[in-house]
C-alpha cells in the first residue's frame, strides 16, 4: 500500500516518524531518511496491527520505501 | 465475667481486629520463581558498585545448613579466617572477613559448591546521594523523592524487573547492573540486546548502576534485570511477540513487568497480562504519547498501572494521553525545557553508547516500576505495593491526566512506616503491651516501660521530624527494620528475624532481670504487633514463604511473642508478689 502525506519527525523516546495524510495521521516503524523531515512524501509499506515505542495513538504502517514527492 | 476474662477477650479482641481490619494479603513477590532466578535473587547488588565497597572484606552466603567444618574449608581456600556474621543468621550461613587479595578471594570462591554467594562486603550507606557525577542533571529523580529513599538504604535487591521492550544491553552504566541473560520473541534475533535504544533507557531509569561514580543512578539500582526483547529495531512488535515477551517474563519470575509500549487493544496480550496478574506480578505500562484523550493499550487495562508523564515543572507532559486508564503520573520529560528530558546511559547506534535526554511516557513508566521494584525490595506484598503507590501519590482524588497523582517514593517508603502504617503499629504495640502486662495485674512502671518498647519496636519513632533524624531517618521505621539501614532489607524479611526467636532470646536473658524485664517484654509484644500487622495487611512478607504460608507463619510467630510477653508479665507479678 501506498501513503502520501508530510513527514514529522516528532522527539518521543528515540524519536517516531509520523505522516500527516489527508485522511489522518498514520505512525511510521521502519527506515525514514531523516532529511526528509517536514517533505512531502510517498510511504510504501503495509498496514499493521500491534505496538510500538511511538504511542501516537494512530493506526501504525510497517515501512518499505519512503521517496520525497517531487518539488516539495 | 471476671476481670481477667475480660482482659484476655480484649487481648483476643484486638489481636482479631488487626486481620478484620487489615487489608487482604496478596501474593508474596514471585512465589512461581524458578530455581535460576531465585538464585539470581541472592546475588550481590552490583559487585559492590552501588555502595562503597569496603576494600579486602569479603561476606559470603554458605549453602543453608553449613556449619563450622564447612567454613573452615573454605578458610583453608583462602588462607584467612571469616566469621560468621551474626547467631541469628547462622540458619542463612552467612560468614565475613578480611582478605588481602579481594579479587583472588572472590574468584577462589565463586563456584565453589559450598558457597551460594559471594561478594565484597559493601556498606549500604550511612546515606546520602550517590556519587553519580550528572546525578543533578536527573531532576527526576529529585522529583519522585530519591533523596529521601537513598536514605533508606532500599534499592529493590532480589527484585526481578523484565523490561519488555527493544532489549537491554550491557552498556557503560549498567555495567554493575544485575541482568539476566533474557530472551528475544522478534523473529530474526537471537539475544535479547538491545538494537534500537529503547529498552536500554527505559532499563537505566529502573536501574542504571548508582553510586558508582560513573555517569547517572537509577531508582531501584539492586534490581535485577531480565532483558525481554518484543520489539525490533524498529521499535514495533506484534501482538504474539509482546504476549510471548509477557508470559515468558512471568515463567521467568519477574516481579514486575515494564511495559513502555502501546497501540491499540490485544486480547491476546490482555489475556498473558491477567496471567501475570494471577501471578502477583506487577504490571506497568504507559498511558500513550498521543498529547490527546484516550489512553492506549495496555495501559487502559485494569489489570495494569497506567503511568502519564510529567514534566519539570510538574505539570502533564503535552504529549502524554489522557482519560481512563491513567492511574498515576511520572517524571516523563519535557524537553521544551532545557535539560528537561530524563538522562540515562544508552546505546548510540555505532557499537558504543551515549548519555540521551528522552521524553515519552515510555519514560515515565520506568520510574513506578522502579519505584514498585524499591517497596517490594523492603518486603511489602504485591498488592500492598500498588495501593501505597497509588495512594501516595501527589493528587488530589484521581483525575484524567494525572490519575492519582504524581508518583511520591518517598511518601510511599514512609507510609511503611510513617503516619500511616506507623501510626497504627505504634499504636497496637502500646496496646497489646498494656492489655498483656494488665492480665498479669503488673505494676503501672512496669505496663509504661513496656508499652513505650512495645510500640517503639512495632511503629518506630515515625512522629520525629525528618529533619531532626538526619542520617538516622531509619529510626522513623519500626525498630524491627532499624537493621535494614546497615544490611539491607533482605535481613529484616528472613523468616527467623520475622519470628519468636529474637524475642524469646531477649525473654530469656534480659527477661530474666526485673530492671530488664519490661524491655524484653516491650520487644516481644512489639514483635507481636509488628507480625500480626504484617500478616493482615502485607506490609511486610517473609522471604521465601509463599502466600499463605508467609502469612501464618507472621500469624503464629505474632501470636508466640504475645505468648512470651505474657510469661514475662507473669515472671514480673510474681517478683512483685515476692517482693511485698
Amino acid at each position: 500500500m501506498t501513503w502520501r502525506g508530510r513527514l514529522e519527525r516528532r522527539d518521543l523516546g528515540t524519536g517516531v516518524w509520523v505522516l500527516h495524510t489527508t485522511d489522518g495521521t498514520v505512525a511510521l516503524y521502519g527506515d525514514v531518511p531523516g532529511e526528509l523531515d517536514g517533505k512531502a512524501v510517498v510511504v510504501t509499506g503495509k498496514a499493521v496491527d500491534g505496538m510500538g515505542i511511538g504511542m501516537t495513538g494512530d493506526a501504525m504502517v510497517q515501512v518499505d520505501q519512503v521517496k520525497p514527492v517531487e518539488g516539495s | 465475667m471476671g476481670r481477667t476474662t475480660m482482659r484476655w477477650l480484649a487481648l483476643v479482641g484486638t489481636v482479631g481486629a488487626v486481620f478484620a481490619f487489615g487489608p487482604t494479603r496478596g501474593l508474596t513477590p514471585s512465589d512461581h520463581a524458578p530455581a535460576d532466578v531465585r538464585e539470581a535473587r541472592a546475588r550481590p547488588v552490583a559487585d559492590g558498585v552501588q555502595s562503597d565497597a569496603i576494600p579486602g572484606n569479603l561476606v559470603v552466603d554458605l549453602v543453608d545448613g553449613s556449619g563450622d567444618a564447612d567454613l573452615a574449608a573454605l578458610e583453608r581456600i583462602l588462607g584467612h579466617d571469616l566469621d560468621w556474621v551474626h547467631e541469628l543468621a547462622r540458619d542463612e550461613a552467612l560468614a565475613s572477613g578480611p582478605v588481602p587479595d579481594l579479587a583472588a578471594a572472590l574468584s577462589a570462591l565463586h563456584a565453589h559448591p559450598l558457597v551460594e554467594v559471594v561478594e565484597p562486603e559493601i556498606m549500604m550507606e550511612a546515606y546520602g546521594r550517590p556519587n553519580d557525577p550528572m546525578l543533578d542533571k536527573q531532576w527526576n529523580l529529585v522529583d519522585i523523592g530519591m533523596d529521601q529513599v537513598w536514605t533508606t538504604g532500599a534499592t529493590g535487591r532480589g527484585v526481578v524487573v523484565a523490561v519488555v521492550d527493544t532489549g537491554v544491553t550491557k552498556v557503560q552504566d549498567l555495567e554493575g547492573t544485575h541482568l539476566l541473560k533474557g530472551a528475544s520473541f522478534v523473529p530474526g534475533t537471537s539475544t535479547a540486546a538491545d538494537d534500537q535504544g529503547h529498552g536500554t533507557h527505559v532499563a537505566g531509569t529502573i536501574a542504571q548502576t548508582t553510586n558508582n561514580g560513573v555517569g547517572v543512578a537509577g531508582v531501584a539500582p539492586g534490581a535485577t534485570i531480565l532483558p525481554v526483547k518484543v520489539l525490533s529495531g524498529a521499535g514495533f512488535g506484534s501482538s504474539a511477540w509482546i504476549a510471548a515477551g509477557i508470559d515468558y517474563a512471568v515463567d521467568e519470575g519477574a516481579d514486575v513487568i515494564n511495559l513502555s509500549l502501546g497501540g491499540g487493544y490485544s486480547s491476546i496480550i490482555h489475556n498473558a497480562i491477567k496471567k501475570a496478574r494471577d501471578h502477583g506480578v506487577i504490571v506497568v505500562a504507559a498511558a500513550g504519547n498521543s498529547g490527546r484523550s484516550g489512553v492506549g493499550y495496555p495501559g487502559a487495562l485494569e489489570e495494569t498501572i497506567g503511568v502519564a508523564a510529567t514534566g519539570p515543572s510538574g505539570e502533564r507532559a503535552p504529549y502524554s494521553s489522557w482519560g481512563k486508564g491513567v492511574d498515576i503520573a511520572a517524571p516523563g520529560g519535557d524537553k521544551r525545557t532545557a535539560g528537561g528530558g530524563i538522562l540515562q546511559d544508552t546505546i548510540d547506534g555505532k557499537g558504543g553508547h551515549v548519555y540521551a535526554e528522552f521524553q515519552g511516557t515510555s519514560m515515565a513508566t520506568p520510574h513506578v516500576v522502579g519505584a514498585a521494584a524499591v517497596l517490594l525490595g523492603t518486603g511489602m506484598a504485591p498488592d500492598a505495593v500498588e495501593r501505597t503507590l497509588l495512594e501516595t501519590a501527589r493528587g488530589e482524588g484521581w483525575d484524567e491526566k494525572l490519575g492519582h497523582g504524581r508518583l511520591d517514593l518517598a511518601t510511599a517508603m514512609g507510609a511503611r512506616s510513617g503516619l500511616g502504617m506507623g501510626k497504627f503499629r505504634f499504636l497496637l504495640g502500646a496496646v497489646l503491651a498494656l492489655l498483656v502486662a494488665q492480665l498479669a495485674s503488673t505494676r503501672g512502671s512496669y505496663q509504661l516501660a513496656s508499652a513505650t518498647v512495645s510500640a517503639t519496636v512495632a511503629g518506630g519513632l515515625f512522629f520525629v521530624p525528618a529533619w531532626l533524624l538526619g542520617a538516622a531517618g531509619f529510626l522513623s521505621s519500626p525498630a524491627l527494620e532499624w537493621p535494614a539501614a546497615f544490611i539491607g532489607f533482605g535481613f529484616v524479611t528472613f523468616p527467623l528475624w520475622l519470628s519468636v526467636l529474637l524475642p524469646s532470646a531477649v525473654g530469656f536473658t534480659l527477661g530474666a532481670f526485673r530492671g530488664t524485664r519490661p524491655i524484653a517484654a516491650g520487644l516481644a509484644t512489639g514483635s507481636g504487633a509488628y507480625l500480626l500487622h504484617a500478616a493482615a495487611t502485607g506490609a511486610v512478607a517473609p522471604s521465601w514463604l509463599p502466600g499463605t504460608v508467609g502469612t501464618a507463619w507472621l500469624a503464629v510467630n505474632g501470636i508466640l511473642c504475645l505468648l512470651v510477653a505474657l510469661g514475662l508479665a507473669g515472671a514480673q507479678k510474681l517478683d512483685e508478689q515476692e517482693l511485698r
